[in-house]
């Protein structure tokens, strides 16, 4: 211990000996350290971070498994009600069973209409979980309350800051929801997202309203066949996993036995509690090692630029190793104390960087603050945050200074000990593994800067790619009448009312509807078979499918390649018929005519008519490959929700018009929310988000990535010139011009960072076809995107070699010499 | 102390070092050196046979590529011969580990050199004490020990200042002193007064036969005949051979 706060009180000289090295030291350490823990900190309160429920180890999560088509069981994450209501009434597993399912609902606030995030959930939600509303009560209510009976709701934090102010006396005030009145009778906690992380419902409903959240559905809650309810039951004590998925499977069969009808092939499981609800499917693990793997680059960056910028500093100090050497010091003892010094650059470092990743932080809460969903993202500094700073000061410490430490204890003690100078003149191991670290400086930076450079021009692509419609002058927007009060029946005329009053609106050319718009984020699948007379039904073909009502084709200048549009006598309870593009028609009937043809969809019982064929467009990403589609009459009974397309007659869907027109529709129905409506190019860019988040990431780290090998390059060039400075001054005055100095100064920095340039090229090349799929086309090799970077780099690092070498070629060569 | 330190040092290489000690503290039988590079052979040393007796002066003389640090690195165990036997009190040091040797180079050998080679970063106090930090010495043992040090070079009363603020002869006064510190088996002085006047030079080699008359034994490398005669016994050495014992 005495020994190493001696190392410790060493370490504090050296550095403060040394102000310039231990302040860009930790500064290129920060700039690494601060977005690792930066970008940690949010997927840990995104995906990793244990919500705020008592004994979370106490839950589980029940799924259901589903027998497929080859025999295979896959689960999934939901329940039907009343599958809810037998785990519950029919076992004695659990201390309290929870169900909980999102919704979205209009709610009407003193500001006017706005559509919210609901969460309905079983009337003992809240005490099962532990958890108590921090103003005013939650509702502790019967599970078996009767449906109808419990008009109350408990606000989220976020929604009750946002809109009520933060008001305590909100508590009894009336709410409409879906036009239906409701009571707030609590508010919860800030940190309080129920039981999925990270998304704050604006407010909980009990599962006994369903009725009124979910109008359109009311007999959602009786049918075993919707599975749409999370699970979560909270064990009693003594009872485990294996036992749970016993008496579950007992119990499938037993209903499977009572409800042949409802239930087929179908039973339940567990699984321990995941804060990720559906996520928990999903390889997350996967997209954080991807994200971590990426920002961990810079602090690679970091560490390789301190580890040269040490191993520079500790060849000065060869001498100073030797003598300790000569004193009886082990190799280890040595390591040791070099390391303590690494490990106190570290974590100085940490300190900024956590400071950097705080700023960062609030940078991102707001952000995430202007969106309409309320995503809690804590910026406070927690213990998670510093086991993580902890962690990465020690990866770090490690990475930049166990190599030169390992080395520099590995030294001809000898020579250097009778060396009379600071320097023991250049080492040629030492310059190898300092050059290493500078290629891999340069080669990281290059490679992020052209995956960023790919991404931004995949990005600027999408913005060029023809979707097969005018995207600059139409707009779009999503309505829910069901929200409203409006009767299944009453869904059809209203859109086709609204449809007309659009279209007779002076800045619109044209309007119609369907169920879903292009580029929306839900999509439908179908698979279809061609019928023809002679050969029977050919192979299933799976195709995305719509529904639209006559005139979306025509609004939205999609042109026929063959037969018509669709009439208002094409209704679904009519002679059936449909329209296909061409991709689709072309698997089906490959160099053939379609019009006229029948196909039979999965699970149909009667053929329909092909009627039309429109050319191939994108559907869900600019990006995508020719993808089958299929459009159906619109029959709003079968459908949930309508979107509008609207064709403007300036020719443009400016934010001008498009206010224009939801001011219209506002006035015309004041009691719905028309807050989605935008132009199709901005609805298009939601799509592009995660685009745009990726480009942004690799451009920002890129940079960073690019200012830290440019001080990587120029510390190296530095140093270099300083150990040859006796050799400069010998070639000056054996008759070298400056010129010849520099060309060769130049030439020795310039190798270096051509290295890493063909390093960081090759591992693009290797890699950037993973990225394929959102470049919107653009190469993966793109000449462009990689020529680009490489040219900023070499520009950024001839900056940095040029300014020392000129100034060591133009130095008097009696100074170099008597320096020597 | 001593023999708490030597207790140690038994553990870890074997061998007692004081109370039985052998008379000969070093002893080299045949020992070669021998450096290769790209294809080039140098013989550093050739067949050097070399006794230095407990108490000895022994003086390394010859001219510049002559072997002499080279020698000097051997018995200082910075080096290993490349043929031959090293017994440093009696005990073979070839197949001794690095952190035996590490251990044996802290307690048995004492270094002096030419160029100083004193920590900057460290005061005086803290230069002479680092050899006792590597033997794990507690703290209030190495203050007296050091004190006492500085005490024998006359440096008492500037225990922390800083080699810099010393001139040449006082700056090698404090390596001896470091040198000493841990009561070695031999010190070992590589032209010591090389970086220094003459005056200076002359203090430094009173210093050192000083501390051979109180007991110390000392193996110096110089190639003035001036500081030679300090010695009981010379060698020269040409070429890597011994060539003439007086």
């Amino acid at each position: 211990m005495d020994a190493l706060i001696q190392d410790l009180r060493f370490a504090v000289r050296m550095l403060r000996k040394s102000p310039k090295f231990t302040v860009i030291a930790i500064v290129c350490l920060s700039l690494g350290v601060g977005p690792n823990t930066a970008i940690f900190s949010v997927i840990d309160t995104l995906l990793l971070r244990p919500v705020d429920v008592a004994r979370q180890h106490e839950l589980v999560s029940i799924r259901t498994t589903i027998k497929g088509e080859v025999g295979e069981f896959s689960e999934l994450i939901s329940l039907s009600h009343p599958d809810y209501v037998d785990i519950r009434d029919r076992t004695d597993l659990f201390s309290g069973l929870i169900a909980y399912s999102g919704s979205e609902v209009a709610v009407k606030l003193p500001g006017g209409m706005t559509t919210s995030y609901g969460s309905l959930v079983s009337a003992n939600f809240f005490d099962v979980l532990g958890r108590d509303a921090v103003v005013g009560d939650t509702f502790h209510g019967n599970p078996r309350a009767t449906p109808g009976t419990m008009p109350v709701v408990v606000l989220g934090h976020g929604f009750w800051t946002k809109n009520f102010g933060a008001d305590p006396d909100v508590v009894g005030r009336h709410l409409w929801v879906n036009g239906f009145e409701f009571t707030v009778i609590g508010v919860m906690g800030p940190g309080f997202t129920g039981a999925t992380i990270a998304l704050q419902p604006d407010m909980w409903i009990p599962l006994p309203m369903c009725a009124q959240a979910i109008p359109n559905q009311p007999q959602r809650l009786n049918r075993r066949d919707q599975l749409w309810l999370n699970v979560v039951g909270r064990l009693k004590k003594g009872a485990d996993l294996v036992e749970v998925d016993t008496r579950l499977g007992t119990l499938g069969e037993t209903l499977a036995a009572e409800n042949p009808d409802e239930i087929m092939e179908r039973g339940f499981t567990s699984a321990p509690f995941s804060q990720l609800g559906e996520l928990s499917l999903v390889p997350v693990g996967g997209l954080i090692a991807m994200v971590m793997g990426l920002v961990g680059l810079v602090l690679l960056v970091a560490c390789f630029n301190v580890a040269a910028l040490l191993l520079a500093r500790t060849t000065e100090r060869r001498r100073e190793i030797s003598v300790r050497v000569a004193m009886g010091a082990t190799r280890g003892r040595l390591i040791r104390q070099l390391l303590v010094e690494s490990a106190l650059l570290s974590f100085v470092a940490t300190l900024f960087g956590l400071i950097l990743s705080l700023w960062t932080l609030d940078l991102v809460r707001s952000l995430l603050a202007n969106m309409p969903i309320h995503i809690v993202v804590d910026t406070g500094l927690d213990w998670r945050m510093l086991l993580f700073s902890l962690f990465v000061t020690i990866v770090s410490t490690l990475v930049f200074g166990l190599a030169p430490a390992l080395h520099h204890t590995k030294l001809d003690i000898v020579s250097h000990l009778k060396s009379q100078g600071a320097d023991a003149g250049s080492n040629r191991a030492t310059s190898r593994l300092r050059a290493v670290f500078v290629v891999m400086q340069v080669a990281t930076s290059v490679f992020m800067l052209i995956v960023a450079t790919l991404l931004w021009r995949g990005l600027q692509r999408a913005g060029n790619i023809d979707p097969g419609f005018d995207i600059d002058h139409t707009a779009v927007f999503h309505l829910d009448p069901e929200l409203y009060g409006f009767d299944i029946d009453e869904v059809g005329e209203l859109g086709t009312d609204l449809t007309l009053r659009l279209a007779n609106h002076p800045d619109v050319e044209g309007a119609a509807h369907g169920h879903m718009a292009p580029f929306d984020m839900n999509y439908s699948v179908t698979s279809v078979q061609a019928i023809d007379e002679n050969l029977g039904t050919g192979e299933p073909i799976r195709t995305l499918k719509n529904s639209i009502a006559p005139g979306f084709l025509e609004t939205l200048e999609i042109p026929l390649l063959e037969g018509r549009y669709f009439l208002a006598s094409d209704r679904l309870d009519r002679p059936r018929s449909c329209i296909v593009n061409r991709e689709l028609a072309d698997r089906l009937w490959p160099g053939e005519s379609a019009v006229g043809r029948q196909i039979m969809p999965a699970g149909g019982e009667e053929s329909i008519e092909v009627v039309g064929v429109v050319p191939t467009g994108k559907y869900q990403t600019l990006g995508e490959r020719d993808q089958p589609y299929l459009y159906y009459p619109l029959q709003p009974r079968f459908e949930h929700g309508l979107s509008f397309i609207l064709r403007t007659t300036r020719r443009t869907a400016s934010d001008e018009v498009t206010a224009g027109m939801r001011a219209f529709l506002e006035k015309e129905h004041p009691e719905m929310v028309f807050s989605s409506l935008v132009s199709m190019r901005d609805h298009i860019s939601t799509i592009l988000w995660p685009n745009k988040i990726g480009a942004a990431l690799f451009a920002g780290l890129g940079l960073l990535a690019l200012v830290l090998a440019t001080a990587g390059v120029f510390g190296m060039v530095s140093h270099e010139i300083r150990q040859r400075r006796g050799e400069i001054g010998i070639r000056l005055a054996l008759g070298g011009s400056p010129e010849t100095i520099m060309a060769l100064l130049l030439w020795h920095g310039f190798r270096l960072v051509g290295i890493g340039i063909a390093v960081g090229i090759a591992a693009a090349w290797g890699t950037t076809h993973f990225l394929t799929m959102i470049l919107n086309g653009v190469s993966p090799t793109d000449p462009l995107s990689f020529v680009a970077p490489t040219l900023l780099l070499v520009g950024a690092a001839g900056l940095a070699v040029f300014q020392p070498a000129r100034k060591a070629a133009n130095r008097d060569p009696m100074e170099a010499l008597r320096y020597e | 102390m001593i023999d708490n330190l030597s207790n140690r040092l038994t553990d870890l290489v074997g061998a007692k070092v004081s109370g039985n000690s052998p008379a000969s503290v070093i002893r080299l039988r045949d020992v070669s050196k021998v450096f290769c590079g790209k294809g080039l052979e140098t013989r550093a040393l050739d067949h050097v046979q070399l006794t230095i007796e407990r108490g000895e002066f022994l003086g390394i003389l010859g001219p510049s590529g002559g072997g002499k640090s080279t020698l000097l690195s051997i018995i200082g165990l910075l080096d290993s011969p490349t043929n031959g036997t090293y017994e440093l009190n009696g005990r073979t040091t070839v197949d001794l580990s690095p952190k035996q040797r590490a251990r044996l180079r802290n307690q048995s050998i004492g270094f002096v050199f030419q160029n100083f080679n004193l920590i900057g970063d460290l005061d005086l106090f803290q230069n002479v004490e680092l050899p006792l930090t590597y033997a794990g010495v507690s703290p209030s043992e190495r203050a007296d020990r050091v004190a006492s040090a500085l005490a024998r070079v006359g440096l008492t009363d500037r225990d922390r200042h800083f080699p810099a603020e010393l001139s040449g002869g006082q700056q090698q006064r404090v390596a001896i002193a470091r040198a000493v510190v841990t009561e070695p088996d031999i010190l070992l002085a590589d032209e010591p007064t090389g970086n220094l006047d003459s005056r200076h030079g002359e203090t430094i080699m009173n210093l050192l036969a000083e501390l051979h008359r109180d007991g110390t034994t000392i193996c110096l490398v110089t190639h003035d005949s001036r500081y030679a005669a300090f010695a009981d016994r010379r060698v020269e050495l040409v070429d890597g051979r011994i060539v003439n014992e007086s």
